[in-house]
């Protein structure tokens, strides 16, 4: 039975791999457009929030969590460890064309089916580790 | 070779963490050393002279914004020794800037660039060049570290083992590298909140002081994350 948990748990680092390596090309396809909403979120005089400006300057590496955050200001809904609520920051997406962030959708479903491989193999090393020890003869 | 482990694995946490964050840094300021030579320029075409209120605004603005950059705390020494600026505080003349000399360059010869200042552009896009690669490194040597456990075993009279071994060095490579970069995104956000939550910095950006905040958080969730994605591995292969 066991043994089950780990062939599941493999085989979800392996899905996970491939969604995170589709993520990279998918983000070198739209990095221009990436870099250009960062620049024209500085150019309105607007500033980061102390964990996102860390992630601003990380490229592809904290393009998950930036993306997250910019999502958020699209549906204009607080993000997250967003601690000084400045208003302003809400109205960013107002005037940018829609062909800048339209790729963010599908960037952010992706990571979260990543993120859910994952969770999905420490679920399996959970459920192996109570099958060894709970229920095994 | 035993060393060849521990290198690798040092490699790929420590340009993983610094790479893109050093790339952006660089990169701001070539674009400032650049803006003030497009000022003195502009003046130079506009009035002849390069003298002038707004001017003398524009390049001060310029100058003090190139300050500040270069003299960030921890990362002074670096950004003075890689794009070797003189030892000055003004920084009219770390870039050697000599307006006299300046006008009668583009006076005898014409409106270029300004003499020598090139260099100094030059070394901070050559700084950025190179660290703009820093965070794929890190994954090359986490690349550089599986591949040698897997040669290792696969040269020295366990070949039986090859397969399995190239298996679970891949596989601890991959799971590794995402969760290391998940942990990383995690670790940054959560260092802030802990910095914040104790006063250490004061939202929004924080300066240099909330970046430190997350890069600390950032590195240890990232060793977090890829010690897990490693450990899964081995507990899901230990039979």
């Amino acid at each position: 039975m066991s043994l089950w948990f780990s062939y599941l748990g493999l085989a979800a680092v392996w899905v996970a791999f491939f969604f995170f390596a589709f993520l990279f090309f998918f983000f070198g396809a739209n990095k221009k457009k990436y870099n250009r909403l960062i620049e024209l979120y500085h150019d309105r005089g607007l500033s980061f929030y102390a964990p996102y400006h860390f992630h601003s300057l990380m490229g592809f590496f904290g393009s998950f969590t930036l993306v997250y955050y910019f999502l958020c200001l699209l549906k204009k809904k607080a993000p997250l460890f967003m601690w000084n609520d400045n208003k302003e920051v809400y109205n960013f997406f107002d005037s940018i064309p829609g062909d800048l962030y339209s790729w963010m959708h599908w960037y952010y479903r992706i990571t979260l089916l990543c993120m859910c491989s994952c969770a999905f193999v420490f679920l399996m090393a959970l459920a192996k580790f109570v099958a060894e020890h709970f229920f095994s003869p | 070779m035993e060393r060849l482990p521990a290198l690798t694995n040092a490699g790929d946490k420590i340009f993983g963490t610094s790479g893109d964050a050093g790339e952006k840094y660089f990169s701001a300021i070539e674009k400032t050393l650049k803006k003030i030579e497009a000022s003195y320029q502009n003046q130079f075409l506009t009035q002849g002279t390069l003298i002038g209120q707004q001017f003398f605004i524009e390049r001060n603005q310029l100058l003090s914004q190139l300050k500040e950059l270069v003299n960030k705390p921890l990362l002074r020494a670096i950004a003075r020794n890689t794009i070797k600026f003189e030892q000055y505080e003004d920084m009219k003349r770390a870039l050697n800037l000599s307006s006299r000399s300046i006008v009668h360059e583009w006076a005898t010869v014409g409106i270029g660039a300004i003499p020598g200042y090139s260099y100094y552009v030059g070394n901070a896009a050559r700084a950025a060049r190179f660290l703009k690669i820093g965070g794929y490194i890190g994954v090359g040597f986490s690349f550089a570290g599986a591949t040698n456990k897997v040669v290792d075993v696969c040269t020295t009279g366990r070949e039986d083992d090859c397969g399995r071994a190239a298996f679970k060095s891949y596989s601890k490579f991959v799971s590794s590298t995402i969760l290391g970069a998940g942990g990383g995104a995690v670790g940054a956000s959560v260092g802030s909140a802990v910095c914040v939550g104790l006063g250490i910095i004061t939202a929004p950006a924080a300066g240099m002081g909330g970046l430190a905040c997350a890069v600390v958080g950032s590195v240890a969730g990232g060793m977090i994350g890829s010690s897990a994605g490693e450990s899964v591995i081995d507990y899901f292969l230990k039979d």
